[in-house]
């Protein structure tokens, strides 16, 4: 079904090219304007958005009349607006699918009258080191610039909206300012799409991963982009080698760590040596030779696989080769218990008599600013780098006091901020879900009933008396306007 | 037992400088008892810990105590090898030792090393010391600012008593004062005095505040002399708390324990399992009271007419006294008796001042001790600059499972490139857990276990990363000696502890390797 679906798809793009080649490209009828108005959570206030902001984007529009472009671009997006080069109107657009995992999103207008003057743009291939592209990009309403850029190198980063390895285009550039979806063209053909800039150096996403998120859309379910769930090491050093039995082996890299979702879990083991991954020789280095990039990382053919494809391993263990297969799952950046991100969607928070909890992420962390990995908070840092391992359990999740909502009620306590939680009334805190159900097994002294909160790591304690909470909460939010009664403990 | 805030990092500054011309003052009285003091200091290197750093030369102040002895801080006289004293209008200055140096508490006695030195100090009058001044009271600080020639004194008010941060020491506290006038660089150990009498000693102020000082107040100083009365000095205790300050204010706390609003106290929410309250005081106690003393909600007990944190008693105990904690446990009001004594050996991530950091080189890979000075190699901004891990640890470790019982936080801090290291991971600045799959807790097990292993192989495990380093013992052996030669590694491990600076002990220049 796929397989015929992506022929179609081949065919059809194929007779477009056949009816641009014969008349001069106009670029303008194929790259459209996006001004996205965009409400992020107030991190510290989860019941409340910040400011919105206003931001502008490129699409390309497809055969279908969609409009391609990045998962950045819809990110926290409440309204999108599509306007034509050349036209004054902005028509609404509305979100089709996104993928953030992979950076990429297909919008559509609202009303298709807005699609008339446009044209579908000509999908292109994979580009080779050294060839030379052209980045467009709006030089006002009614033009695009062209700007020369050439490909210096392909590498596996992390995607710009998520933890998962991407493989990327770094297109050399002498222009600031990319990055904001640009679509790149070679021959009149899209080649990639811009997704960030590091100084000269403009990411875009090659086509490989285009066509796959394409592709894999127009099938009645998206399988999405899988991981292994396996770490691996380069395997230089001939002594850790000859540990391990791979020493007359040439290649290969060894296996850190399974982790708990792995669909390689009772497969692989640690110091196993992964030689070849789809048949394809692995280097000590964990590099794989592309027959156009040449030397890519391993995790770039799982870019080219799908959520549920069989990968085959071909391994070594102590000195003996085997080879393992497993159904690979979709890659999920929210797996481990520190998420990664939750664009649009409501922070899951709770507060208690006061005290503002809520799952740690690193959309919490990136309040911080660009240098955010350094200067937030060590110990919420410390957790997202040490304390994050993925357990067998999905929902796990690292749940922390964000600050006091000053009251009478919480007095003593008013100073306290950014404390994991590590237990409250004696049970273990991995979830929101058991924050509450912990809360509504207060415990008994004194003929009172209270709730005892217990921090990380240096165990310090919150103490509170339940009678009187519901009163005291609904002071509170008056207090501080939350309207949300959902986001109080025990309120409806 | 908390980092201070960022901001205090940054503004908190030593005074020692180096040199600029003051106002000559009318100090007739006391400016006979007061030395200028000259130093040449080499501190070690943090990267290449069997080298010493290029000589410096710094100066500070010092004043007259008495039995030829020389008060100063331990700053101005840190990583001394060669320390002289200038009395103000002498031609001559007089080369003088360490005879004592408490880098917790910042303070060090000096005395002349040559007879003639010895008796030209006899015959001064010693400066003594009052007491604890009062808050807005008048206070004039004496001193060679800037490293003036000249002594200086300038006059401030006492605008704070409190219990703070020591930044020589990095993480210790203790009682200070704080005063609003120009200290300046220079009058690091220079005496504050009312009238004739000194209340305290110059040692550190705040570099973007203007006319903010501190003084290390006399019952400090007091402490430190009694200290080294034996001859000896043990240091300050520590208590090994952590308590959650204010809890008690909250009505509903204090009446889960059974307490009215009014009773004071503070909650105890971790005990250092090496402090000398480990076992004796527990999670959970309510401190009610300390030597008598009621412990208030905030903390604090009264202290010379002021308020100040509890721990001020406890850490102006000298070794082998005793501290009696009033404790609420379980409902029942208990009166706990702590004997005050030396911590255990544990971690402690402060500013060494040893001759050597400890360190151990095997394979020309450079382990070496987690430490403020270590951090500090990453330069002024090092609290978001240096590896987070070892940021993190050098505040929390004492509070995580895995690191609870560490004698040592060891760093991979170097790879002299040499054929038999070339391709280990890099793992430059992983901390390590493990050798050969035993956990390691000291720099002395970390180099028996790599010295005496047996196996093919050694294998360092890191922690929180999977990757860890193999060698091959017999290569390694061959190669040792080698690559130690090339880059001058002798010797190739420095297992001192704290005390081998000597001075600690009154025995200067001991420990070298």
């Amino acid at each position: 079904m796929r397989l015929w679906l992506g022929i179609c798809l081949l065919l059809f793009v194929c007779g477009e090219s056949g009816a641009f080649a014969a008349a001069p490209i106009r670029y303008e009828d194929q790259v459209v304007r996006l001004h996205v108005s965009k409400r992020e959570v107030d991190p510290s206030s989860p019941w409340q958005s910040e400011d919105t902001v206003q931001q502008e984007f490129l699409g390309v529009v497809l055969p279908n009349g969609e409009i391609l472009t990045t998962a950045n671009t819809v990110a926290n997006a409440i309204f999108i607006e599509m306007q034509r080069f050349g036209s004054t109107e902005r028509g609404e657009a509305t979100l089709v699918f996104v993928d953030y995992e992979v950076n990429l999103a297909l919008v559509k207008p609202v009303a298709t009258a807005q699609l008339l003057a446009t044209k579908a743009v000509t999908l292109g291939e994979d580009i080779g080191m050294d060839e030379s592209v052209e980045i467009f990009k709006g030089r006002d309403a009614y033009q695009l610039s062209r700007l020369p850029a050439s490909l210096q190198e392909v590498a596996v980063i992390g995607a710009a909206t998520s933890a998962y390895g991407l493989i990327s285009y770094a297109l050399k550039v002498q222009q600031n300012g990319l990055g904001w979806s640009e679509p790149v063209f070679l021959h009149g053909k899209l080649v990639g799409l811009t997704t960030g800039q590091d100084q000269n150096f403009v990411q875009a996403a090659p086509m490989l991963l285009i066509r796959h998120f394409l592709s894999d859309r127009h099938d009645q379910s998206y399988r999405g982009f899988p991981a292994m769930g396996v770490q691996l090491e380069p395997l230089l050093s001939p002594d850790t080698r000859r540990l391990i039995g791979a020493g007359s082996a040439s290649g290969g890299v060894r296996v850190a760590e399974v982790f708990a979702n792995s669909p390689f879990l009772g497969k692989l083991q640690t110091n196993d040596v992964v030689l070849a991954v789809d048949g394809v020789a692995v280097s000590e280095q964990g590099f794989v030779t592309h027959p156009t990039w040449g030397k890519v990382h391993l995790k770039y053919l799982l870019n080219r696989r799908f959520g549920g494809d069989e990968l085959v391993l071909k391994g070594l263990r102590q000195g003996r080769e085997f080879t393992v297969q497993a159904p690979l799952q979709r890659f999920d950046s929210n797996r481990a218990p520190v998420v990664t991100y939750s664009y649009g969607e409501p922070q899951p928070h709770l507060i208690f008599a006061g005290l503002v909890f809520r799952e740690l992420s690193q959309d919490y962390l990136k309040q911080w600013g660009k240098d955010w990995r350094d200067i937030a908070p060590s110990d919420l840092l410390f957790t997202l780098n040490f304390a994050n391992k993925v357990t067998a359990q999905a929902d796990t999740r690292r749940i922390f006091l964000v600050r006091v909502l000053a009251d009478p009620f919480n007095r003593g306590y008013t100073e306290l901020r950014h404390k994991l939680v590590a237990t409250v009334n004696g049970r273990p805190i991995a979830a929101l879900s058991e924050l509450r159900a912990a809360l509504a097994a207060p415990v008994r002294m004194n003929g009172k009933d209270y709730a005892r909160i217990q921090f990380a790591p240096a165990g310090e304690e919150v103490i509170l008396g339940m009678d009187g909470l519901a009163e005291a909460q609904a002071r509170m939010a008056r207090t501080y306007e939350i309207k949300t009664a959902a986001s109080f403990y025990g309120m409806p | 037992m908390r980092f201070m805030p960022m901001v205090c990092r940054l503004l908190c500054v030593l005074l020692l400088v180096h040199a600029a011309p003051a106002a000559a003052l009318n100090l007739n009285a006391l400016r006979s008892s007061i030395f200028k003091i000259q130093v040449i200091a080499d501190e070690p290197s943090l990267t290449e810990p069997w080298k010493r750093l290029p000589s410096a030369h710094s100066s500070g102040t010092g004043f007259y105590i008495g039995e030829g002895r020389i008060l100063t801080n331990a700053h101005v006289v840190a990583n001394a090898s060669f320390v002289t004293v200038l009395r103000d209008g002498d031609a001559a200055p007089i080369a003088a030792r360490v005879r004592f140096i408490a880098h917790d508490c910042d303070l060090a006695v000096l005395e002349p090393v040559e007879p003639e030195g010895i008796k030209a100090v006899l015959k001064l009058e010693p400066m003594s010391f009052g007491s604890l001044p009062k808050l807005r009271s008048p206070v004039s600080t004496i001193g060679f600012p800037a490293g003036g020639e000249q002594l200086s004194i300038t006059e401030g008010i006492v605008s704070r008593i409190s219990y703070h941060r020591y930044i020589h020491h990095a993480n210790a506290r203790h009682l200070l004062v704080q005063v609003d006038s120009a200290i300046n660089p220079g009058n690091s150990g220079g005496p504050v005095v009312q009238g004739r009498q000194v209340i305290g000693v110059a040692f550190q102020s705040i570099s973007q505040a203007q006319s903010t000082g501190y003084i290390i107040p006399t019952p400090v100083v007091r402490r430190f002399l009694r200290d080294i009365a034996n001859g000896r000095y043990e240091g300050h205790p520590d208590d090994g708390l952590t308590t959650m300050d204010g809890a008690l204010l909250n009505p509903s706390t204090a009446a889960f324990y059974g307490l009215s609003p009014d009773s004071g106290g503070v909650t105890v929410a971790f005990v250092s399992a090496w402090a000398p309250t480990a076992t004796l005081i527990r999670p959970g106690d309510i401190l009610l009271a300390i030597d008598d003393q009621p412990i208030g909600v905030d903390a604090k007990v009264s202290y010379s007419g002021e308020r100040v944190d509890f721990r001020t008693i406890f850490d102006l105990k000298l070794m082998g006294d005793k501290v009696v904690f009033q404790v609420l446990r379980d409902g029942q009001n208990l009166k706990i008796e702590v004997p005050v004594k030396p911590s255990l050996p544990h971690h402690a991530t402060d500013h060494i001042y040893a001759k050597h950091p400890r360190y151990f080189v095997y394979a020309g890979l450079v382990f070496t001790v987690l430490s403020r000075n270590f951090l500090q190699t990453w330069g002024d901004r090092w609290y978001r600059d240096a590896p987070l891990l070892l940021r993190y640890l050098e505040s929390d470790a004492v509070y995580l499972p895995d690191f609870a019982a560490n004698r040592d936080i060891i760093v991979l801090a170097k790879r002299l490139p040499d054929g038999v290291n070339a391709y280990v991971p890099n793992q430059l600045f992983g901390v390590v857990r493990a050798v050969d799959g035993k956990t390691i807790l000291s720099m002395e097990a970390f180099a028996q276990a790599l010295s005496t292993g047996t196996g093919e192989f050694a294998t360092i495990q890191f922690f929180g990363n999977q990757d860890q380093i193999v060698l091959g013992r017999a290569k390694v052996l061959s190669r040792n000696a080698i690559i130690n030669a090339k880059y001058g590694v002798v010797p190739d491990r420095w297992l001192n502890g704290a005390s081998d600076d000597g001075a600690l002990h009154g025995t200067e220049g001991e420990g070298r390797p």
